[in-house]
């Protein structure tokens, strides 16, 4: 579905509302005793570099787009 | 026992997870759609005077669309982590998933985390191995030259156009007006053609492309002969190549016994399927290498074809199949274009003066 100007900040603010869920639940897991150790702690920085920084920038990236009348 | 992972509360967490990450995935196909109508908004319906992405955008749109896609593939690899590691907690601690005790015991279930690296081990043992054994099958495919002159010779495929080409080419450097490094050019070049490695009686005998097999043969063409490799490396090649397949029948029968095991713990597993396949056509292959050419050489093919498939559409530890990690680098080099553009593209709009 192509996005407009509206759904492109409502995307942009939904990839930030599933990146802090996602925060949360990955506390849940590493830092509440479900899951310790060293391979937790890799986990955990796996994941802050290879989804929530992406989802970071993606999010700040949609938030610069800009729309115009088509010539 | 739980060794550093209360399996139960970590499988409830992914699956929620899992679910946040799905998520994601409307949202990517709608960044897709509208790059698409960003570069072509005519061809999506878009008339004039409707709003679209700017131009200056446009960049944008794309690297947002990248980043999500590659969040979400990491996230399932990640997410497929946890599984793998509440697995291996479960079955080194005895508490299966499904509740069944190990038949063989927790003995027999602690080994299991010794499988991915003797996987890694069978994986890259076969590589070698079929590698050393490649001259072998190069001399088969020289033993049928109907074989590779209908099917393996480019010059065979009918493509008359670039016969001529290749004919009017070969007689401008054969000129002694030419240029002579065009000449040399030409004649490395041509050397290094795939008939040459196959049969190196295609390279040019006579004239000023003369010295097929000389010093001026490509360095490769000559190893792959290997009746110009020295008897000493040529043993030792044919050594290494059998001391290979032993390790890979090793492995093969170990990742055997480990994989029927798994399957008599009450809980059979695709990894427990998996498993016994690679362990039993890891062995057969490996053995089979062991005879001699053309035989070991085919049971090599398929040791290697197998071991590429798996490696191709099978899931690591990670959950990441080879196509994925081939898409990644794709998407990571498309990534950095497309990064590239915006960083241009950002700077024309700082520098533009109104």
């Amino acid at each position: 579905m192509l996005m407009s100007n509206w759904a492109m900040s409502g995307a942009a603010g939904q990839v930030r509302s599933i990146d802090g869920t996602l925060q949360g639940l990955l506390s849940d897991l590493v830092s509440s005793g479900v899951w310790s150790g060293a391979d937790a702690e890799r986990f955990e920085q796996d994941w802050h570099d290879q989804v929530h920084t992406p989802l970071v920038n993606a999010a700040n990236k949609m938030d610069a787009i800009s729309f115009e009348p088509l010539a | 026992m739980k060794i550093g992972m209360d399996t139960g509360s970590a499988r409830a967490t992914r699956s929620t997870m899992a679910v946040q990450v799905a998520a994601l995935s409307s949202i990517a196909s709608d960044l897709v759609a509208t790059d698409a109508a960003a570069r072509f908004p005519e061809a999506h319906g878009i008339q004039v005077g409707e709003p679209t992405i700017a131009p200056w955008s446009v960049p944008s749109v794309g690297a947002a669309r990248a980043l999500i896609a590659s969040a979400r593939s990491s996230a399932e690899g990640l997410l497929q982590r946890i599984l793998t590691e509440a697995d291996a907690q479960d079955l080194a601690s005895g508490n299966d998933p499904s509740g069944n005790e190990p038949i063989g015991g927790h003995g027999l279930a602690s080994v299991v985390d010794g499988v991915g690296q003797v996987r890694w081990w069978r994986n890259w043992l076969t590589y070698p191995r079929t590698a050393l054994e490649a001259p072998a099958a190069i001399r088969m495919l020289m033993a049928q030259p109907g074989l590779f002159r209908s099917q393996l010779n480019p010059k065979t495929w009918g493509i008359q156009s670039t016969h001529k080409a290749g004919t009017a080419l070969r007689t401008f450097t054969r000129t002694l007006d030419t240029p002579k490094w065009i000449r040399n050019f030409y004649q490395g070049a041509s050397n290094l053609k795939l008939q040459n490695y196959v049969d190196p009686t295609f390279l040019h005998s006579t004239g000023l492309h003369a010295s097929p097999t000389g010093a001026r043969a490509p360095w490769s063409l000559d190893f792959l002969h290997s009746a110009k490799i020295s008897g000493g490396l040529k043993s030792a090649m044919v050594g290494a190549g059998k001391g290979f397949s032993v390790l890979g029948a090793a492995a093969g029968v170990y990742n055997t016994v480990q994989g029927v095991n798994g399957m008599l713990d009450g809980d059979v597993t695709s990894e427990d399927v998996w498993q016994t396949a690679d362990g039993v056509i890891g062995t057969v292959t490996s053995i089979g290498s062991l005879a001699p050419p053309p035989v070991g050489v085919a049971f090599a093919a398929v040791g290697l074809g197998y071991t590429a498939g798996r490696w191709l559409f099978g899931a690591d530890e990670s959950g990441q199949t080879g196509i994925d990690k081939v898409g990644a680098v794709g998407e990571s080099v498309v990534g950095g274009i497309v990064d590239g553009a915006e960083a241009v593209g950002d700077f024309v709009e700082d520098v533009w003066p109104w």
